[in-house]
């Protein structure tokens, strides 16, 4: 461990590799169940209500931001005021947001959104579940902001240069969700079929809504 | 009333405070414009520390231009990027009334 | 103009490589982890979320740069926990040698690593 004194750092550590991930997963699956038992012996919590925690962990999944996607699409009034406000749109949609507020940002022609969190790794969890791996990995949060057009190129998304790109930073109280462009042919399609055309990374604007954009950019982080 | 109005130039400050600060450092000392005010929240530099955060902060979103944060930046010249910051962390921009 | 005081969590605009696109599962322990944290927090408001940042923000940038998001979130919690006198590092190490000696491993708690006893 570092000492108190080197709690910050300045510019000369910019040059630093930036990494993720560590091989000592048994060693906190262990802590966390030591934790576990001490924290209900001594009664700070009892075994159901951490379960109750998980199910609410576990149940969220990106198919339920879809679902609003394509009634966006598909009901115009819906989307005036999901733009107003996500936490009470979703609601009508029977979707409880925890977090304080759901800003949702539209894609259109002339304007593409990216969402990041630099500083950890918020993210609509109560809707979407739990984050692609590369959405909470140090790379992502150090690059997006900076060089967000060349991310997305990796990612397989070019923007072409005459349409804005926006990067939201998830930096405080506000969480974000991606408005997709509904895709060209898609005009027969009923909400269902709609709905299955969204995927959680256009949700996060590192994807395009539609067929073509199926395959996700890895999997999530829920094994699932 | 909050402080500051959609439109509003702004000077996003460096309090050069310690622990934990949800304004990150690259847009410290960088002028934007007031997206949209989000609020009132409970200050999470207080929380951090287990106070309750309170009074609570005005939130606004700012949208500040990727080339006035990144003297190198490699994108358009009508790339954005829009952040969250603090009431304390803003003063009106220079120039603006 | 004050000085640049950079958390080291604060990455924003850094160098990095690729961005990696593995895939890893969400494991069990980091869901208990998350659980016990979000329970404390709702219950008692014992451990918020602002709290818990600010311990992985300050425990230090070589175990912050070593470890992955869920473990990060692990270590600041018996940080937290142990600050707060709710139960103290050592009582978690103790547990742990002795659910380890149940199953037939050591804990080197230098490295933050299991080992397999032959």
């Amino acid at each position: 461990m570092t000492m108190r004194g080197s709690r910050f750092v300045s510019h000369p550590a910019d040059e630093q590799p930036v990494i993720e991930g560590h091989e000592g997963a048994e060693y906190y699956d262990l802590m966390t169940a030591a934790t576990r038992e001490l924290l209900i012996e001594r009664g700070f919590l009892e075994q159901a209500e951490i379960d109750a925690v998980v199910a609410k962990l576990e149940a969220p999944r990106a198919e339920w931001g879809a679902l609003i996607v394509a009634r966006a699409w598909l009901d115009i009034a819906f989307k005036t005021r999901l733009l107003a406000d996500g936490v009470a749109a979703a609601a009508e949609l029977g979707f409880s947001i925890k977090e304080a507020q759901l800003v949702v940002v539209e894609n259109t022609a002339n304007l593409h959104n990216l969402i990041v969190c630099t500083l950890c790794s918020c993210y609509p969890r109560s809707l979407l579940g739990q984050p692609p791996w590369w959405y909470i990995s140090k790379t992502y949060r150090a690059r997006a902001v900076r060089e967000p057009r060349q991310v997305l190129k990796e990612l397989g998304l070019e923007i072409p240069p005459d349409v804005e790109l926006r990067v939201h930073d998830s930096n405080a109280d506000m969480r974000y969700l991606v408005l997709p462009m509904r895709p060209d042919g898609t005009d027969e399609l009923d909400e269902a079929a709609l709905a299955a055309l969204v995927t959680r990374d256009a949700m996060i604007g590192a994807a395009l809504a539609g067929r073509e954009s199926r395959q996700a950019l890895g999997g999530d982080a829920s094994g699932s | 009333m909050p402080r500051f109005s959609p439109g509003d130039r702004v000077h996003i400050e460096d309090l050069g405070k310690p622990g934990h600060i949800r304004i990150p450092w690259y847009v410290r000392h960088k002028d934007g414009a007031i997206e949209r005010y989000c609020g009132s929240y409970p200050n999470p530099e207080d929380l951090a520390y287990a106070r309750r955060g309170q009074p609570s902060v005005d939130l606004y979103r700012v949208r500040l231009r990727q080339i006035d944060l990144w003297p190198d930046y490699a994108g358009q010249a009508q790339d954005t990027l829009d952040i969250e910051v603090y009431d304390h962390w803003l003063s009106p921009a220079e120039g603006s009334s | 103009m004050s000085d640049v005081l950079r958390g080291y969590h604060d990455v924003g605009g850094r160098p990095a490589g690729p961005v990696e696109r593995t895939v890893h599962p969400f494991l069990p322990w980091q869901k208990v982890s998350e659980a016990m944290r979000v329970a404390l927090d709702t219950k008692s408001q014992l451990v918020t979320l602002d709290e818990l940042r600010r311990c992985f923000e300050s425990f230090g940038e070589d175990l912050y740069n070593t470890l992955g998001f869920y473990e990060r979130r692990a270590e600041a919690l018996t940080v937290l926990l142990d600050e707060k006198g709710l139960i103290s590092r050592a009582d978690i190490q103790d547990r742990m040698l002795a659910m380890a000696m149940a199953q037939g491993i050591s804990v080197n708690f230098a490295t933050r690593s299991i080992e397999r006893l032959e």
